[in-house]
């Protein structure tokens, strides 16, 4: 059948989208067979003054192993005016290679250290 | 596919390259048509991220092959070869890709710090409802040529486009929470009234109500002597192909994980519902056997 080029320019195109596609779910698919590997760790080392005298911290997790994980309960606990403050957060979904970005928030600033942890998971 | 060929007889001869654009513009406007809810759902972007690539590769080459299939039983051109299928299937998925991959890039569902398994996943994944609208607008958006009516479709090829409605339409709800409380929460005699109900609505949109495309004036008999041919035949046969597709999606989805037989079962029926529905609708789609009994299988 005779193509004009604009066929041919859509065709070479689709070709080359559809194998990228199917290559990389391919690929992935039988090289990818561990766990879910949540990792979460404080961005930044000063946390910044919140609205109403509150202190926020970001945090960011990221998912560094084989398969996605959603519900992911991370945990920050810092000491705030001599007593230990944990404050929490779910991430919805997280996928492979991919991270998310949260802030915690403290009823004030924390003194040293802000330890944080990831709770669990579910896998998918 | 996507473009509609109407050069129905003269395949030899080659198209300008308005027409080409044109075909592909109509295509892409069509896989909109069809893709924009699924597009617009929170559960899929969430599936495209979270499940295992080759199940997404396993829902993608059941996809192309139900297109094929829609390519070889629809449409004004239907002495294409094997080859020109696959070729025009390949097309019209790439072309689907490229639409679904811009449409969720408008909406920021691609954003490059999602990672790129995240990013394939969900264009691969909403590619295929993408691509069952640019294969429908080679039939339902495209005008028939002079002269040229559309060629009834056979038994077989009808099963094929019973699959194609049912994916598309089990597709749209597969994801949702609703499906499984409903499957999970009904008794069995429940489940069995929902089996009566898809069987018997499906019966009487394709042979029984006056919709167009449906054979109402058919419903008395078969044209031809296999089991299919018969209109009882027929609806039983799509709602087990509506049924196999639901266990696909289910499983495609790890919706079955952790669930009981007893769940999967409820599941299934209550998906199978509405993937009945859209075996129906598909069929309505590209109508029945002619009134020669010439129509053409798969």
């Amino acid at each position: 059948m005779k193509r004009n080029s604009l066929e041919w320019a859509i065709l070479v195109i689709s070709v080359a989208v559809v194998v990228a596609l199917v290559g990389y779910l391919l690929v992935s698919g039988l090289a990818n067979d561990g766990p879910a590997m949540i990792r979460a760790e404080v961005t930044a080392a000063e946390a910044a003054e919140g609205p109403g005298g509150g202190w926020l911290v970001p945090v960011t997790v990221h998912n560094e192993g084989e398969k996605a994980a959603v519900s992911i309960v991370v945990e920050g606990t810092a000491i705030v005016a001599g007593t230990e403050e944990s404050s929490e957060l779910t991430v919805d979904v997280l996928a492979v290679d991919s991270e998310v970005e949260l802030v915690l928030g403290f009823s004030g600033r924390p003194e040293g250290k802000v330890e944080v942890r990831v709770v669990g998971f579910e896998s998918p | 596919m996507a473009p509609s060929r109407k050069d129905g007889s003269d395949g030899g001869h080659g198209r300008s390259i308005d027409e080409t654009a044109r075909d592909h513009l109509r295509a892409a406007v069509g896989g909109l048509f069809v893709g924009l809810p699924l597009l617009w759902t929170m559960e899929m972007w969430e599936h495209g991220a979270t499940q295992p690539p080759l199940k997404l590769l396993l829902l993608f080459g059941l996809a192309f092959a139900i297109v094929v299939g829609f390519n070889a039983v629809s449409g004004f051109r239907r002495e294409r070869t094997w080859v020109e299928l696959l070729v025009d299937a390949v097309q019209g998925m790439g072309l689907s890709i490229v639409v679904a991959a811009a449409m969720l890039y408008v909406l920021g569902r691609l954003e490059p710090e999602l990672g790129l398994p995240t990013v394939v996943g969900r264009i691969g994944l909403l590619s295929i409802p993408v691509a069952f609208g640019t294969a429908l607008a080679a039939t339902v958006l495209s005008e028939p040529e002079e002269g040229g009516g559309r060629e009834a479709v056979g038994p077989i090829g009808r099963l094929f486009v019973a699959a194609g409605g049912a994916l598309y339409f089990a597709l749209n709800i597969a994801p949702t929470d609703e499906v499984r409380i409903l499957g999970s929460e009904a008794d069995v005699p429940l489940l069995l009234l929902a089996i009566v109900a898809s069987l018997v609505i499906s019966l009487a949109i394709v042979f029984i109500v006056e919709l167009p495309g449906s054979r109402g004036g058919s419903r008395s008999g078969s044209r031809g002597g296999g089991p299919i041919d018969h209109p009882v035949g027929e609806t039983v046969a799509a709602y087990a192909i509506a049924l196999l597709v639901s266990i696909v999606l289910i499983f495609s989805f790890g919706l079955s994980d952790g669930l009981g037989l007893r769940g999967v079962a409820g599941y299934v029926v209550m998906l199978g519902t509405v993937a009945s529905f859209g075996s129906a609708a598909g069929r309505l789609l590209v109508g029945g056997e002619s009134g020669d009994g010439q129509g053409s299988a798969a």
